[in-house]
């Protein structure tokens, strides 16, 4: 308790006031008068009195030293004196000063903005407990309702299994109707994510069967938002795609479940769920082994690791499905954490994001070094002065290494709105489907990062100057008058300089990959046409139509835009190209020996104008017709798929193949893009909706103009077919291509700012040495210039310099970018890391760069009057 | 700062806090002629060294100090024995004796074993 009031005290006492100053003078005054005063009464002349009493005191000084020393904490005191002196040489110089701490600070921000995503999205732990054993299990994406079953039972590496699937369901009953991003998943679900309900109950394992499963449970934002918040909704009846369940339970806010877009492939963009309901398997999806359409979460049991867990479910699998061709083999299985599932599409850019801001903070580093040895050297006679008078090198190095402090902690003061603001922008540019992008904000450990940073770059970019600064002899810099600097000294500018350019030139490389793999993505052939269609999505949920009324709907609603003005074509299909892939189903060919040899094709239900309406070509055999209807059941595949199913058959139209019911071929079309324009190409099967038509439905329409303006007329019609059809999601297929590249858009933008924000401070860099140079060459330009050099000469010379410069940075920067570039594999597409042509072309980029900053002081050089130069001299 | 001044510098805060309980509140120059008188003018101290002593006695709270008029009329500081000083006095006595009795007793040794 005493040690900590009195460190309080002294820390209190370093700010030490002149009141004080005051009270200790007075006192050791009074005590040297009375001590004088006794002196005199005994007897002694007033001098000796008053020798005495300073002799008895032990002097003065040294006395009202110790006591400050006591009073305060002496090297608190140095730092704050060194710090105010920063602060007066800020004042002194404010152009230094503001360029230093501006292109700092940018640093800094955005520095702190990408950390505050790799935070929210990568290091935030996730909100279930123990999620470090949560695995996802899929065979090609997905899995079946048998699959599942076998894993479950067999696997000892599980602890815990579960199903689930994304479905969007229409929910009434109490207010409007509404269209909520739900979710189908087993009863163990929440048991096994550690999740408990915040009121009520979840599921159990009874209402977890077909007949038996008429309830839900929902998410914290529906209750609020629809239900007020109002406990008594438990036990309610609500309206759940027209058939009324039970409410009864409320999941805590901050549940999520599936959580991103990893979680199986076909899920797609979905929201997240804000509702679920049981599994309750129905009878033909539960033996159904060419339904890949559900995803699988499990629990590991402890120590065991997801490869382990996946040998052994490899072992199962090979068992229960022997040697296969090109089906359901071991490779195909895959078993992810939970983490990796969630992150694996965005762990990877915000990395490289993430490394190329900080490459840029280190060039702004760099940058500020640089001005550092500048001023370095014009106050190179003060130091001097200062180091002859007795200070410690040591203490001058510690002085100017305060002053780069102060100078960090100005420009994190500065950095941090701006990151706040730069994270508010991050968001609102990134693409849809960055699982918790939204929840990144400058919380304790970002502003502890953003400090740590600032000190960092104290360090890094005061540490060589300060040390350059008093290095050398200080006579030198006394006698030539603390005007200029010995050539020797020059040398770390220009290597600082090569360092900033070839730093950048990192950057303008990644930016230049990454742009041209972005417009190598963009030219990717879809295998569709998507220019001038409209799209939109509906929902005929089974409680409201039967497989024939929603045939006739469909029929209905295609024959009505057909006679809408400007609509050239129009067809209706159960998933819309890149909009998330629909659900599997393992076909086999009835010409196989082995029946259980299956391809897993994506399934696409189409009304038969759909090819002609989005341009996809017929390689052979001919569209679905009228006829088909009621006849044998027929199909149609993509290239690819047909090359799986048929391997070596040339023309294998006619055939028939299978999953539950035989399907005729009549059609083989061109392969489309239609999963993502980088992703690999999916082998597609098509059914007339006849056949198969599912809740989900979208509207493709093509018009001969602009198809926006269609819109409005489109919806009308559909609303005169049922008044109370929710449409969801108008947007225009060139859109939707277009958001489907929006991650890389993103990624070459941001890495094109950064290369941007670094190529600007490497030529304001050059910008200083060149002029720099110049205004210590004037004497020596004149000269030249005296004797015959022409204005031409002078000019080339100090641009050969900048150019030098920029040439060995960028030599550096090209070897440097060798060996970095391959990191960028996997966000490039249809280019070598090391392509040649982006290489040279960031080189010439630097090198014209450097000029243009070169061009101000060479012209400045080039006015140089060489009789005025002469006659200074 | 070295051993010897610590130590030094903690007797002779005792030495404060004692004259302090026996002559009540006393300004600094009164303290050191006091503290002389006390050990018959054997101890010498430097004035001096006395103030960082009450300085740092203050600041730990167990002595307090005010401005005050000295019997001669000379405007002083005046330090006082605080609530928590006593009990320091008391614990550092107890302690000093206890140490003082321990050193006695091995000077009073004599050789067993010769």
């Amino acid at each position: 308790m005493r040690t900590v009031r009195r460190a309080w005290k002294r820390l209190s006492g370093t700010f030490a006031s002149a009141r004080r100053e005051r009270e200790l003078a007075a006192e050791l005054q009074a005590h040297l008068e009375m001590q004088t005063d006794d002196n005199l009464a005994r007897g002694l002349s007033p001098e000796e009195a008053r020798r005495q009493a300073l002799v008895k005191f032990g002097g003065l000084e040294s006395a009202k030293e110790s006591y400050r020393d006591q009073r305060g904490l002496p090297q608190l005191e140095t730092l704050v004196q060194d710090a105010r002196y920063a602060f007066r040489a800020m004042r002194k110089s404010p152009g230094f000063a503001a360029t230093a701490v501006f292109s700092l600070a940018l640093g800094i921000a955005a520095t702190t903005a990408i950390f505050s995503i790799v935070n929210s999205t990568l290091l935030q732990p996730l909100p279930y407990g123990d999620a470090g054993r949560l695995v996802t299990i899929s065979l090609d994406g997905a899995i079946t309702a048998p699959l599942f079953e076998t894993f479950r039972h067999e696997a000892r590496s599980l602890e815990q299994a579960a199903l689930f699937v994304n479905v969007s369901l229409n929910l009434a009953g109490s207010g409007e109707p509404e269209r909520v991003p739900a979710a189908r998943v087993s009863a163990t679900l929440f048991n096994l994510l550690g999740a408990k309900p915040r009121l009520g109950r979840t599921f159990t394992a009874e209402e977890d069967q077909q007949g038996r499963d008429a309830v839900v449970v929902i998410g914290d934002g529906l209750w609020k938002r629809r239900f007020g918040g109002d406990p008594r909704v438990l036990g309610r009846k609500v309206l759940v795609n027209g058939a009324p369940r039970t409410i009864i339970g409320i999941m805590p806010p901050g549940f999520q479940f599936p959580d991103g877009p990893e979680l199986p492939s076909f899920v797609g963009p979905f929201p997240p769920a804000e509702m679920w309901r049981p599994m309750a398997l129905v009878d033909w999806e539960r033996p159904c082994t060419g339904c890949f359409n559900f995803g699988m979460i499990a629990r590991l049991r402890p120590g065991v690791s997801p490869e382990q867990a996946r040998a052994e479910l490899v072992a199962i699998l090979q068992r229960v499905v022997p040697e296969t061709r090109n089906g359901a083999t071991g490779p195909d299985l895959t078993v992810r954490t939970l983490r990796d599932a969630i992150s694996s599409q965005t762990r990877t850019p915000v990395f490289i994001l993430f490394g190329a801001v900080a490459v840029a903070l280190l060039i702004a580093c760099v940058n500020v070094a640089n001005l550092l040895v500048a001023r370095g050297l014009r106050r190179r006679g003060e130091l001097a002065m200062r180091i002859s008078l007795g200070a410690a090198r040591t203490r001058i190095v510690r002085q100017l290494l305060t002053e780069s402090l102060v100078l960090a902690v100005c420009s994190a003061a500065l950095a941090i709105p701006l990151a706040a603001v730069g994270i508010r922008a991050l968001i609102a540019i990134a693409p849809a489907g960055v699982p918790g992008i939204a929840a990144a904000t400058l919380d304790a450990r970002v502003l502890a990062f953003s400090f740590g940073l600032a000190l960092a770059t104290a360090l890094i970019f005061g540490t060589a100057p300060a040390i350059a600064a008093t290095h050398g002899d200080p006579v030198d810099a006394l006698k030539s008058g603390g005007r200029g600097a010995a050539g020797s000294r020059s040398s770390l500018r220009p290597a600082l300089i090569v360092a900033e350019f070839a730093l950048s030139l990192v950057l303008v490389v990644a930016a230049g990959l990454l742009a041209k793999s972005f417009v190598t993505v963009a030219r990717t052939p879809l295998g569709f046409h998507a220019e001038n269609i409209l799209t939109m999505r509906l929902s005929l949920p089974d409680t409201k139509y039967d497989k024939h009324s929603r045939a006739a709907f469909i029929d209905q609603l295609t024959a009505k835009c057909a006679a809408l003005p400007g609509v050239t074509s129009e067809a209706a299909v159960s998933t819309l190209p890149l909009t998330g892939e629909s659900e599997g189903w393992g076909m086999v060919a009835e010409d196989n020996p082995n029946p259980k040899d299956y391809t897993m094709l994506r399934v696409r239900a189409i009304t038969p104008a759909y090819f002609r309406t989005l341009g996809i070509r017929l390689r052979s055999g001919r569209e679905f017709t009228a006829d088909d209807r009621g006849a044998a059941p027929v199909a149609i595949v993509s290239a690819t798929a047909a090359k799986r199913l048929w391997p070596g058959v040339d023309n294998p139209i006619g055939r028939r193949f299978k999953m539950n019911r035989p399907m005729t071929l009549v059609a083989i079309v061109d392969d489309t893009r239609a999963s993502g324009l980088d992703a690999e190409v999916l082998p597609y099967l098509y059914i007339p909706f006849w056949q198969f038509a599912p809740e989900e439905f979208a509207l493709v329409v093509r018009s001969a103009a602009d198809p926006a303006a269609l819109a409005a007329a489109v919806k009308s019609e559909i609303w005169r077919l049922d008044r109370d059809q929710p449409i969801t999601h108008v947007a225009v297929l060139r859109q939707l291509v277009a958001d489907s590249i929006a991650p890389r858009r993103f990624q070459a933008v941001l890495m094109a700012l950064f290369a941007g924000f670094a190529l600007l401070l490497a030529a304001v860099g050059i910008y200083g040495v060149v002029s720099y140079s110049v205004a210590q060459r004037t004497n020596e330009i004149g000269i030249r210039m005296a004797l015959g050099a022409s204005r031409g000469d002078i000019v080339a010379g100090v641009l050969y310099r900048a150019g030098a410069l920029a040439l060995a940075g960028a030599a550096l920067g090209l070897a440097a970018a060798y060996e970095i570039a391959p990191l960028l594999r996997t966000l490039l597409y249809g280019v070598n890391a090391v392509e040649p042509s982006v290489f040279v072309a960031s080189a010439v980029l630097l090198v014209a760069v450097s000029v243009v900053a070169g061009l101000i002081p060479a012209l400045r050089a080039a006015r140089v009057d060489p009789m005025v130069c002469l006659r200074y001299e | 700062m070295d051993g010897k001044t610590e130590v030094w510098q903690g007797t002779l805060a005792l030495m404060v806090l004692k004259t302090l309980e026996a002559l009540g509140p006393q300004h600094g120059y009164g303290i050191a002629r006091r503290i002389e008188q006390t050990s018959d003018d054997l101890l010498s101290i430097n004035h001096g060294t006395l103030y960082p002593v009450l300085l740092k006695l203050e600041q730990e709270g167990s002595i307090s100090a005010e401005w005050g008029v000295s019997g001669n009329n000379r405007k002083a500081k005046f330090y006082r024995l605080t609530k928590a000083g006593r009990r320091l006095l008391a614990s550092e006595t107890r302690q000093w004796r206890q140490t003082t009795e321990i050193i006695g007793r091995f000077f009073a040794l004599r050789g067993e074993t010769s």
